[in-house]
């Protein structure tokens, strides 16, 4: 059986480096393309007529939007209106990731750790400067809720600390790991069939069981692919909502 | 007492930020180390920190490329599709409305001008059973009179002429009555006297019957 692991290893189409530094275009990168090039070709087509009674594709990409503005209209409130483009960025990033690995021969850039990872920790980032920037020291009294005992305090601000800071690893984790999970469970049925092709003719037939298990899989990781860039996307919005307004 | 709370964790939240940072900071360093020394097949593909570099910086250009282009170009394409067409339906929603309501008015004035058909062919029609009836009554109660001065007149004449019918009689039976007298008698009583005496005989018939 070929190791499942291999689909997740990054091979270098055009080697480049700066100062330095390996910034080679690999097939990760040229999937992250053709990502932007779908994303962008497909809402283009689709918004090309204009129609004000929608077709299929122009339906689709309406659904998208407005989902996506009442994520940020829900958990942010009117004033996440500037964070619009930037949520519906992300969410597409991920849902591109997402969906176009699941394409046999593809690669899925979002079961990689340091790319969920350093989306979630720029979250991350831009949301303690610009909470900072907006509420002043009163954003470290996140840490410290009002209407607790004082002698509760010791205990408490480490652990709202840690829990606080344990938000964009846990926003990276859960979309890495469920992509890797699922790409890993793929290839292994897979190669249970093609195992058991190889192994005669009783083989050959029982081959299509884990062949049927793999097409209800497929559709699994479909949704799984779609439920992962919402609930990224829900996560950054309810987390960006620091920026606006504090709990307390 | 809340300043200085917040003021407190503020500190612990930077010594808490100065540490993970040491800690990853150290990391890749370690990673890289790690795998320069290890064969690339073995481990997760996704811990190899070497290629870290390039993935950050391509997921930087993607998200850029996608970033301008959609808040510059996608989005306000797609709001403002979408708002035409709230606008759209809103338009036709006020058009609906007009008409409505003109249909409205214009049944009402129809109703309205229906009632006052109605109402002036009722009076209409009883005006003009009131004039027959006046007429007919007046024609009647005419009749009723001349018929009533004619029976009167009938009845006068009527009486009259018993009165005389019964004069008469009275005569006769007087006359025949003194001539019955003087054929069989042979006396020639006074007329007068026979007429009285018919009368009282006919006054006690009468009171006898």
């Amino acid at each position: 059986m070929s190791d499942p692991l291999h689909q997740f290893v990054i091979e270098r189409i055009i080697p480049l480096e700066i100062g330095g530094i390996d910034l080679s275009f690999t097939n990760s990168s040229l999937w992250m393309m053709i990502g932007v090039i779908v994303s962008t070709g497909f809402i283009s087509v689709a918004m090309n007529r204009k129609a004000l009674v929608p077709g299929r594709m122009q339906v689709l990409v309406e659904i998208f939007y407005e989902m996506v503005a009442g994520l940020v209209r829900n958990n942010i409130g009117s004033e996440g209106r500037k964070y619009f483009p930037f949520i519906f960025t992300l969410f597409i990033v991920v849902l591109m990731g997402n969906l176009l690995g699941l394409i046999p021969y593809s690669f899925a850039y979002t079961s990689h750790i340091i790319v969920t990872a350093a989306m979630s920790f720029m979250i991350f980032g831009m949301i303690v400067v610009l909470a900072i920037m907006r509420h002043g020291l009163h954003f470290f009294s996140h840490f410290a809720p009002p209407g607790v005992p004082w002698f509760v305090y010791p205990l408490l601000v480490p652990i709202e600390i840690v829990s606080y800071l344990a938000r964009p690893v846990t926003h990276g984790l859960r979309l890495f790991a469920n992509m890797m999970a699922g790409h890993i469970m793929l290839k292994v049925f897979a190669g249970f069939s093609v195992a058991m092709a190889g192994a005669g003719a009783f083989g050959f037939v029982a081959a299509i069981l884990p062949m049927f298990v793999n097409a209800g899989l497929i559709a699994f990781e479909l949704l799984i692919a779609l439920l992962q860039a919402y609930v990224f996307a829900i996560l950054a919005c309810i987390y960006l909502k620091d920026t606006v307004e504090m709990d307390h | 007492m809340k300043n200085s709370l917040s003021f407190i964790s503020a500190g612990f939240f930077c010594q808490a930020v100065f540490a993970v940072n040491a800690a990853f900071g150290a990391d890749p360093a370690h990673g890289g180390d790690a795998s320069s020394h290890e064969a690339p097949s073995s481990g997760l593909p996704q811990l190899d920190a070497s290629t870290f570099p390039s993935q950050l910086f391509w997921l930087l250009v993607t998200f850029v490329i996608l970033y301008a282009v959609f808040s510059k170009k996608s989005l306000p394409e797609i709001s403002n599709v979408i708002e035409n067409r709230q606008d759209h339906i809103q338009n036709e929603l006020e058009t609906a409305d007009g008409l409505k309501s003109e249909a409205e008015a214009a049944q009402q004035a129809y109703e309205e001008s229906l009632d006052n058909a109605r109402t002036l062919a009722t009076k209409a029609l009883h005006d003009a059973q009131n004039k027959i009836k006046t007429k007919a009554e007046k024609q009647s109660n005419d009749f009723r009179e001349k018929t009533d001065k004619d029976m009167q007149a009938l009845e006068k004449r009527l009486v009259k002429a018993k009165t005389d019918a019964m004069d008469d009689m009275n005569m006769i039976a007087a006359e025949i009555a003194s001539e019955a007298a003087q054929k069989i008698v042979g006396i020639n009583p006074d007329i007068e006297q026979a007429k009285t005496a018919v009368k009282a005989i006919n006054g006690t018939k009468a009171k006898a019957a």
